[in-house]
């Protein structure tokens, strides 16, 4: 710790360090110039600061040649994938009819559920139900 | 003094930063340049201390001043605008350094410091002069940078600390190193 103290004092200036280095450092004396020509370059981007910031008339202005035909070819591409869609629900539709019949297959061979309602639903034992139905009505 | 320097140490007198910051956030192009008058002599001299040559550092406070048009949109002016400024100029001069250093194929011209020619009477004085040049320029980039800093400028350690985003411990150790270099040459300096 003690041969690394250094780091954290703030160390001393050297003078003689400093003289040498300042001695070093002589500016030539055209400032004056590179000034002209940084203040040239910058007058497109101080120009840009200049301008105000868009209203939102004209924002929406200068978007509307955009949002038009970006708007029409959206509507015709939902259009055409209409017909497309509803395919796809038919079919979504028969799908799901089929989960539902495997499921009741299923339910009606379980044990939980016993032989009773397979058998109603596969093959009547007799045409008694069917003769209870028409007294009832 | 030069009518040059003279023009630019005027820039020094009756300079409101505030206002003159949000001037130049309306694009107003006199407060631009009362801007680069002010800050101009300073940002050359930590641009030449990091690039190869005089031309290279004149380009960087250009676009070091070009950057800050970009970004000025969105400074705070109730904050200081020297270390904002020096910040900006010092990561675009490492940036460039290193872009340079990939680029570069032929060995450094150890006669870039400014000079001109070196009178007879003198030669061994410039040999040592010399000497100490080519030892700053062999320095890494932000070592050179903090011991010119420190010793020139009278910066502490926690103001370059804050113009680089370093750590105060990190800038001790880099001009610990930097002065240990420089020194050796010193050895050798007659006055």
């Amino acid at each position: 710790m003690g041969r690394v103290s250094w780091l954290f004092r703030e160390p001393e200036h050297d003078p003689r360090l400093g003289q040498a280095l300042r001695q070093l450092e002589a500016m030539p004396d055209d400032a004056d110039r590179l000034r002209q020509r940084i203040t040239a370059a910058a007058r497109a981007r101080l120009a840009t600061l200049r301008a105000p910031a868009p209203r939102w008339w004209e924002w929406i202005d200068r978007w509307i040649p955009v949002a038009v035909p970006v708007g029409l070819a959206v509507s015709i591409a939902g259009a055409l994938l209409l017909p497309s869609s509803g395919e796809l629900s038919v079919s979504r539709s028969a799908s799901a009819e089929l989960v539902a019949d495997s499921a009741l297959v299923t339910a009606a061979f379980s044990d939980q559920l016993g032989g009773e309602l397979a058998a109603g639903l596969i093959a009547p034992e007799s045409d008694e139900w069917l003769l209870e139905q028409a007294v009832a009505q | 003094m030069s009518a040059g320097a003279a023009v630019l140490a005027e820039a020094a007198e009756d300079f409101d930063e505030r206002q003159t910051l949000q001037r130049v956030q309306a694009g107003d192009p006199e407060a631009f340049d009362l801007l680069v008058r002010r800050y101009l002599p300073r940002a050359r001299q930590v641009a030449r201390r990091l690039m190869q040559n005089p031309e290279d550092a004149d380009d960087l406070v250009q676009d070091a001043f070009l950057r800050v048009l970009e970004r000025i949109a969105t400074f705070d002016v109730s904050r200081a605008f020297e270390p904002w400024f020096t910040r900006l100029l010092v990561n675009l001069g490492l940036d460039q350094r290193r872009k340079q250093r990939v680029r570069r194929t032929e060995s450094l011209d150890p006669a870039w410091f400014p000079g001109g020619p070196r009178p007879d009477r003198e030669t061994e004085r410039a040999e040592l002069r010399s000497s100490l040049s080519q030892a700053l320029e062999q320095l890494p980039d932000r070592q050179r940078l903090i011991v010119t800093l420190f010793e020139i400028d009278g910066h502490s350690t926690e103001e370059i600390a804050g113009m680089l985003k370093v750590s105060q411990v990190t800038v001790r150790w880099h001009l610990h190193q930097a002065r240990r270099a420089l020194r050796e040459v010193l050895k050798g300096w007659v006055e």
